[in-house]
């Protein structure tokens, strides 16, 4: 059963376009360093800690994701960037720079410098779209009339509501607004873009439009990008590497492949589960003989005949229990659980790992 | 004319016209103030208040127990109270000058409240957003919070500008002159209703041209 080999036309494309993770062979740069950051809130006298000290390094062009249910700290931690919430204890540092108690022009300096898109937009309803993409450039003041309006149509095109400029907030639909939010976002050129549930508010249509934009924007202007959510599937689309945030705790962090293939923590796997629209995290298959084993494809390997090859090798035989092929970001990824049973099962075992697949046995 | 004669027998029309021209001038004089005292008023109580851009609560306790004060004392106390500090506002204690001063003390403050709660209904989202983009708090002001709430501003001005014309009127009792005058001392004390219905009819229209102007600029800045 060669089933990798239907895939066989898309490998080329793949392959011509290069999957290999961008930041691979770079030299990268910290642009974003929580150095045990923490915060914690007063309630009635007494601190609740939010965030528990954070150490975590986000690097120059990269798409940074934040995954955590609702009150696990990930707002927070997106809000210690650009300093909408000041850290209680330990530091952060922005281009190698402690920012942590910048405040008056150095603060604003900074800020203007983090481009930041909101889950319920948060434009200006009394402004047309061109004055709020045009807003955070009259804040800083300086810039010529001519100027903005350049800038502002530049924008505007490149988020396509060219069409759109005379009108207000209240007349676009969601998915148009938070284009509108993300021209603004960059309208001072920023280096960093925060996006705060940037896609939660929209169906699932327009999510994948939007997060189309923010991968095209991360590759053009080489922008880097930190986004919180609670969908795995948002994290799986754009991210390079992911945090996953638990009850103020960082408890797992590696790129988005390993994090999603091999999820080590609890709150991870839930999510994984979620995301490939599974309940629960372990499936039972009674009455299937063999032992259960979960592959894990990923590149060049998911579309190589290995199955096929091993089977006629050691002639152990397998039932194909369950299975999922997609993309995390620009890599192909395969994940199957198969019954396996015959004598040659330890040579097979070793056949598949040596070919680049990771294999884990799954309780039954 | 013979009409008006058997209808409105007592009615010198001229007073009514001067009496009119005098309630207008002291709306707009009053009104005027208020806004330029109770504008300011309102958005500082709004950045004081608990959990906001300049939160700081013992301020905002001492300035909401001032308004809350001055809003309590019923209108017709608050200007016999502050006949001597119009007195030395003005230096006349009586008519339209004289009215004034209280009628902007005991708007103002109603004024600044109505404001603190249109800037509460500006969306908090907008407001962080534009501290992300670095703005000052003038500029928040300026900007984001007057221009998002105007449709609020300008229903708090309709509201002030209508219980300024039930204020005047009070202040036609202690000689502030106007219509409320007039259905006082003729209407009521001189036993003549035609005193009384053409002057509350002429209040009523006023009321009513004030309330169909503001609706119409709510309705022209609501962009939601």
């Amino acid at each position: 059963m060669g089933w990798p080999s239907v895939y066989a036309g898309r490998r080329r494309r793949w392959t011509r376009f290069g999957y290999h993770g961008r930041l691979s062979g770079q030299k990268t740069r910290t642009v974003i360093r929580f150095a045990a950051a923490s915060k914690s809130y007063r309630v009635d006298g007494t601190p609740v800690p939010a965030l528990h000290p954070v150490d975590l390094e986000i690097a120059k062009g990269e798409v940074f994701g934040i995954i955590g249910h609702s009150g696990a700290g990930k707002s927070t931690l997106l809000r210690l960037i650009n300093l909408l919430e000041r850290p209680t204890s330990g530091q952060v540092l922005i281009d190698g720079r402690d920012v942590t108690h910048a405040d008056g022009a150095e603060l604003r300096r900074l800020r203007a410098g983090i481009g930041m898109i909101f889950q319920h937009f948060n434009l200006l309803s009394s402004r047309t779209v061109a004055d709020n993409v045009a807003f955070p450039l009259r804040l800083q003041g300086g810039i010529g009339e001519d100027e903005i309006q350049r800038r502002v149509d530049e924008l505007l095109a490149l988020v396509g509501l060219s069409a759109h400029a005379r009108k207000y907030p209240a007349q676009l639909s969601g998915g148009q607004k938070q284009r509108v939010g993300i021209a603004r976002a960059l309208a001072s050129r920023p280096s960093i873009l925060l996006c705060d549930e940037a896609t939660s508010a929209l169906d699932p249509q327009t999510t994948a439009s939007v997060l189309e934009l923010l991968a095209d924007i991360n590759r053009r202007l080489g922008l880097t990008i930190v986004l919180i959510t609670h969908e795995m599937d948002v994290i799986r689309r754009v991210c390079d590497r992911v945090a996953v945030l638990d009850a103020g705790r960082v408890v797992e962090l590696g790129t988005v492949a390993d994090v999603f293939l091999h999820p080590q923590h609890e709150t991870t796997r839930r999510f994984v589960a979620e995301a490939d629209h599974r309940e629960g995290s372990g499936p039972e298959y009674p009455g299937v003989p063999g032992r259960l084993f979960r592959l894990s494809f990923r590149g060049e390997a998911t579309y190589s005949p290995l199955l096929a090859r091993v089977v006629r090798d050691t002639g152990i035989e397998y039932n194909l229990l369950s299975g999922r092929i997609d993309r995390i970001k620009d890599t192909p990824y395969g994940q199957l659980t198969l019954a396996m049973h015959g004598e040659r099962l330890h040579d097979a075992l070793i056949q598949i790992r040596n070919a680049g697949v990771d294999i884990e046995e799954v309780a039954r | 004319m013979n009409l008006m004669q058997t209808l409105f027998p007592n009615i010198d029309w001229p007073e009514i016209a001067r009496a009119c021209l005098d309630t207008l001038l002291m709306l707009g004089g009053s009104l005027l103030f208020t806004l330029a005292l109770g504008l300011p008023l309102g958005i500082w109580l709004f950045l004081t208040a608990r959990g906001q851009l300049h939160a700081q609560p013992k301020l905002y306790g001492v300035l909401s127990l001032v308004v809350n004060v001055l809003r309590s004392i019923p209108f017709i106390i608050l200007m016999i109270l502050l006949i001597p500090v119009t007195q030395v506002i003005t230096g006349v204690s009586i008519g339209i000058r004289g009215a004034i001063v209280p009628l902007v003390i005991g708007a103002a403050p109603f004024f600044a409240r109505l404001v603190e709660t249109a800037l509460r209904e500006v969306d908090r989202g907008v407001i962080e957003a534009s501290q992300s983009m670095g703005a000052t708090t003038g500029q928040i002001v300026t900007r984001v919070l007057l221009p998002e709430a105007r449709p609020g501003l300008i229903a708090a001005t309709t509201v002030t500008a209508v219980a300024l014309v039930g204020y005047t009127a009070m202040g036609g009792i202690v000689g502030a002159g106007g219509l409320g005058a007039l259905a006082y001392q003729y209407g009521y004390n001189g036993y003549k209703p035609d005193y009384m219905l053409v002057t509350v009819a002429l209040l009523v229209v006023l009321v009513q041209v004030l309330q169909m102007l503001g609706d119409r600029l709510v309705a022209r800045y609501s962009r939601r």
